[in-house]
């Protein structure tokens, strides 16, 4: 007997409410309202709320801190980009291994990525410091001159960029190993018999295999490094002289300094269409010509 | 996580020959195995040292922290950062914090997750299917 209830047809609906309403009030209302926001030159300090049109648009093409803070990101993320994924592929493959040694370079890999940005900045704001710091400490002793890494304008972005190799590389160095380990064994043994050495077994076995891991981990980390704020918020604070604010900063200060939250909507769409642009060109690269694994 | 257990060259009839670059290896010694395995530790041992620096920081006593040159072992080490930490902070509201946020966070995405993923993958209604592709 079939009856046509209301309530069986429209149940799988209270299951997925809870979430749709965490979606549309986390997510959608945010998103609708910043756009809307861009338009008006709404402000946190509480006064009236007027239609601007395109003002904030075009005050936002021709406001030079826009343009130097985005460079910034753009070059924290073509510096950090590369090694990130070409380090985690070494540490992938160097720590694929059995027994003690592997479970030792795993450890020492994966070590940092599980501390929160606050202590590893505080490490490395430490480890950078002139006179009694460890790597200026190193360097005069190797007898080279001192650098005051997070004071100089052409070095504090690759302090930045070489902490946030060392912090956030093993999620990478995981990602890597996971695929390493899903390749069978049978294709290794199948390519011993056939003669293949360790050299052809890795650039004819082993690295086209993990072409679809890399397309993924190169656009995590795209996205991943053009939303820097946390490191170079706590190391630098943006200086030394803006040489290295990020876009987000830039947001930040305009919406909650400034109190401009219409202009910072409107400089925070410009940047979600970047990042929308990057990550799907690299979809699309990486999608298509694939061999599966 | 599987990154704990290592695929052993299992259900295979004969034992494999030589290292393959990344793949499961059988210990044989060769000159490219050795200099991977030398490589690795000194990869390591890199990535170590920021975490070494700060455990050996924290047991120097405060004018020793920086003073230059640079020391790696503390001359005169001491606990005493940590007895400060422990006696002046508030460190068990902050963990209880820590504790309370990091709880209610995965009871409540758990929760509200899995709710959603059993609507959509087992019941079907009206305008279900726009998520499950």
């Amino acid at each position: 007997m079939e009856r046509p209830d209301w309530k069986e047809r429209w149940a799988g609906l209270f299951f997925v409410a809870p979430f749709l309403l965490l979606f549309a009030l986390f997510m959608l209302w945010p998103i609708v309202s910043g756009l809307w926001n861009s338009f008006f030159n709404t402000s946190l300090a509480g006064v009236k709320h007027e239609f601007l049109g395109l003002q904030n648009w075009q005050d936002l093409f021709g406001d030079p801190a826009v343009w130097s803070s985005l460079k910034n990101t753009l070059v924290f993320t073509a510096m950090s980009t590369p090694p990130l994924v070409i380090v985690a592929l070494a540490m992938a493959l160097l720590a694929n291994r059995k027994g003690l040694l592997g479970w030792l370079l795993r450890f020492s890999y994966f070590a940092p990525f599980v501390l929160p940005a606050t202590v590893v900045t505080l490490i490395w704001v430490w480890i950078y410091q002139p006179g009694f710091g460890l790597v200026n400490g190193l360097l005069t002793a190797g007898g080279f001159a001192e650098i005051d890494w997070l004071n100089t304008e052409n070095r504090a972005m690759l302090a930045v960029v070489i902490t946030t190799v060392w912090w956030t590389v093993g999620f990478n160095f995981l990602l890597y190993l996971a695929a390493l380990q899903g390749i069978p064994a049978q294709i290794y043994e199948a390519a011993a018999i056939d003669g293949a050495g360790g050299r052809q077994q890795l650039f004819r076995i082993t690295l086209p295999l993990l072409r679809r891991t890399t397309g993924l981990i190169v656009v995590l980390q795209l996205v991943a490094s053009l939303k820097i704020f946390d490191q170079i918020y706590l190391m630098t604070d943006g200086g030394p002289n803006y040489a290295t604010r990020p876009i987000i900063q830039y947001i930040y200060e305009t919406g909650f300094t400034s109190y401009r939250i219409g202009y910072a909507s409107a400089i925070s769409y410009l940047f979600f269409a970047i990042i929308v642009i990057v990550a799907l060109a690299q979809f699309k690269l990486f999608s298509g010509r694939e061999e599966t694994a | 996580m599987t990154t704990t257990t290592m695929p052993t060259a299992r259900r295979s009839a004969e034992p494999t020959t030589g290292p393959a670059g990344g793949g499961p290896s059988k210990p044989r010694w060769t000159f490219a195995g050795t200099a991977s395995a030398v490589g690795a530790v000194i990869l390591a041992v890199v990535w170590l040292v920021p975490l070494l620096w700060a455990l050996d920081t924290s047991l120097k006593p405060e004018p020793e922290t920086t003073r230059t040159p640079i020391t790696w072992f503390p001359q005169a080490p001491t606990t005493d950062a940590y007895r400060s930490v422990i006696d002046q902070g508030d460190l068990i509201r902050w963990f209880l914090n820590s504790t309370i946020v990091s709880i209610l966070v995965t009871v409540l995405t758990l929760f509200v997750s899995v709710l959603a993923a059993y609507g959509l993958s087992r019941t079907t209604f009206p305008g279900g299917a726009c998520c499950t592709g």
